[in-house]
This record gives structure tokens, sequence and C-alpha cells, in this order.
């Protein structure tokens, strides 16, 4: 039987539907850019082109990555992160493992690319998705909460709340 | 007054797999059936991997009006007399004499073209790779005078 759960209609509600599309909304664009970049390292047609060819410093940074590896290991990590937002999975891990992602893709879209006129776009997930990223987040901030300790003291998991 | 409602745990999740399925198809449109961008033989290449690819179309299959009309951008900048392995049946043949060297979206190429009944020559090209279309958009070739 499965759970039930009860609710009402006020800020706090409205707040948590915003919330979890946009973490949805996320995990189906890192899915989708996840799985096109792989779908061109199986031979098959991609989903959309990645933009090595823009800015000369934008494209240094997509061609090393892609020269070192490190693009297989971002598109991997996408897809992962992807699937956790997707299937509300261990989302406060998914959401730090898209941040870094969310990060440099915005860095690459706005500074890189000098798309400065891009930089609150609601339509340029170049940019977006650093800040959903957040904003889910800020959502999500009693499980980072104890992170933010000063003093912080070795030890085992235990007596660690869910 | 407050009005409380419940719903199932299963139902939210069928919901929001239903709404990943939308956002996922909205996706899928913006980025494959409408994008910003043209598509072109350079994507998902580097620009190495697009030169490499581009010389094997006109040195190894034979494709140089494929190549052509594939990688060059119609608008690119470039002297069309200056590479006469660019036109229909060509019968140049390229050495590559040193390693590609790349920098960025600009690739250096030093190669040795032959031709039947024609003295070889060495030249060196520089390409570089267009925004956003994923072509070449100019191209300039140096003739080399063959001293070390």
């Amino acid at each position: 039987m499965s759970r039930m759960i009860e609710y009402e209609w006020n800020v706090g509600t409205v707040t948590k539907l915003a919330l979890s599309a946009m973490r949805i909304y996320l995990g189906c664009w890192m899915i989708v850019t996840g799985t096109s970049y792989w779908l061109t390292e199986f031979g098959l047609p991609s989903i959309f082109p990645h933009l090595v060819r823009n800015t000369p410093l934008s494209s240094q940074l997509l061609v090393t990555l892609m020269e070192v590896g490190l693009y297989d290991v971002v598109k991997t990590w996408e897809i992962i992160g992807g699937l956790m937002l997707v299937f509300n999975r261990f989302v406060p891990l998914g959401l730090i493992i898209c941040l870094p992602i969310t990060f440099i893709v915005w860095y690459n879209a706005i500074i890189l690319n000098e798309r400065y006129g891009h930089l609150f776009n609601p339509t340029h997930m170049g940019a977006m998705c650093f800040y959903m990223n957040i904003l889910v987040m800020v959502g999500y901030a009693r499980y980072y909460a104890p992170l933010v300790v000063t003093r912080a003291k070795m030890g085992s998991v235990k007596g660690v709340e869910n | 007054m407050h009005n409380k409602h419940l719903i199932s745990e299963r139902r939210l999740s069928i919901l929001s797999i239903l709404v990943a399925f939308l956002f996922l198809g909205n996706i899928f449109y913006q980025l494959h059936v409408v994008p910003e961008w043209k598509w072109g033989p350079a994507i998902h290449k580097t620009p190495k991997h697009t030169v490499s690819d581009f010389r094997s179309e006109i040195f190894e299959r034979g494709k140089s009006i494929y190549a052509l009309a594939a990688y060059i951008d119609p608008n690119a900048d470039y002297e069309p007399e200056a590479f006469p392995e660019l036109v229909h049946r060509s019968q140049y043949r390229s050495t590559q004499l040193g390693p590609m060297v790349s920098d960025g979206c600009n690739v250096v190429v030093v190669h040795r073209l032959e031709q039947e009944g024609a003295a070889p020559i060495t030249v060196i090209d520089i390409i570089h790779i267009g925004q956003r279309g994923g072509r070449i958009d100019r191209m300039t070739r140096y003739i080399a005078d063959g001293r070390r």
C-alpha cells in the first residue's frame, strides 16, 4: 500500500511544486545532453550538436576536455545525476554531482562565449541550468546545513539522521 | 480555513514521471527539431578531427565536391584557385609531412601535393573552423619554397 501524503494549497506547497518541476526539468536536460554525446560515441545520430566551435576560449575548454577524456566523465555524470533528479532518488547527492557541471556550462555559455545578454534569459538553459541547480539545492538546504560546521569531528555514520 | 487533501506517494511518482516525459519531449523538440544552429559535418569533432576527415574525403575517397559542399561554409574566406584539389575528379595526392597542429579553432597542415605530370609542391594550410555552423570558414595556403 502506497503511503498517503497530506497537503494543502498554500505558498509552501506551490514552492515545493515549482522546485520539483525545476528538479525534473534539470534532470531531463542533463539526461538529454549526456545521452546526446554518448549516442555519437556509439556511432548514432545525436540529439543536438556539441558546439565545440564558439569563441576561441570556449573552444579551448571543450576541445581540451574532449582530448584529455574528461568530457566522457562529465557526460556520464550528467546522465547519472539527471536520473537521480528525475526519479527522485538521492536528490541532494544528485544536485551536488550536477553543480560543478552546471557551473561550467554557465561559465562557458556566459563568460567564455560572452553572451551576457543571456544571463537571465529564461529560455537559455546554458545559464538557467546553474540557477535551477542552486534553487533546487536551496529547497533541500536541510541536507546541506550539517556540512557547514566550523569544527568538524571525524566519526562513523552512526546517529546520522536521514 | 484550510482544505487538506490527500495524495498517494505512488500517484505522485507516476505524475512526476509523466511530467518528465513532457519535459523530455520539449527539450528534444527545442534542441533537435528547431535548433538555433546549423548541422554540419564538423559537429561533435575537435577542429583537428574535422580537418582530418575533410582531407580523407578529398584524398582517400576522392569526394572533393562533397568535401567542398559539406565542410566549407558557403561564405568561407579562401581563394579557390589556391586549392586545386577541390574540383571534380581531382587527381591530387597528398602526403602529410608532419603532425597536424591545432590551436583552438585553427588547424595547420603541412603536406606535399602531387599530381601526375606536375612537380610536387609543399604547402602549408591554415584552416579555421567557424562558429556554430561546424564548417570551415577560412583557409589560407602558403607554398613552401622547400628550404630546410
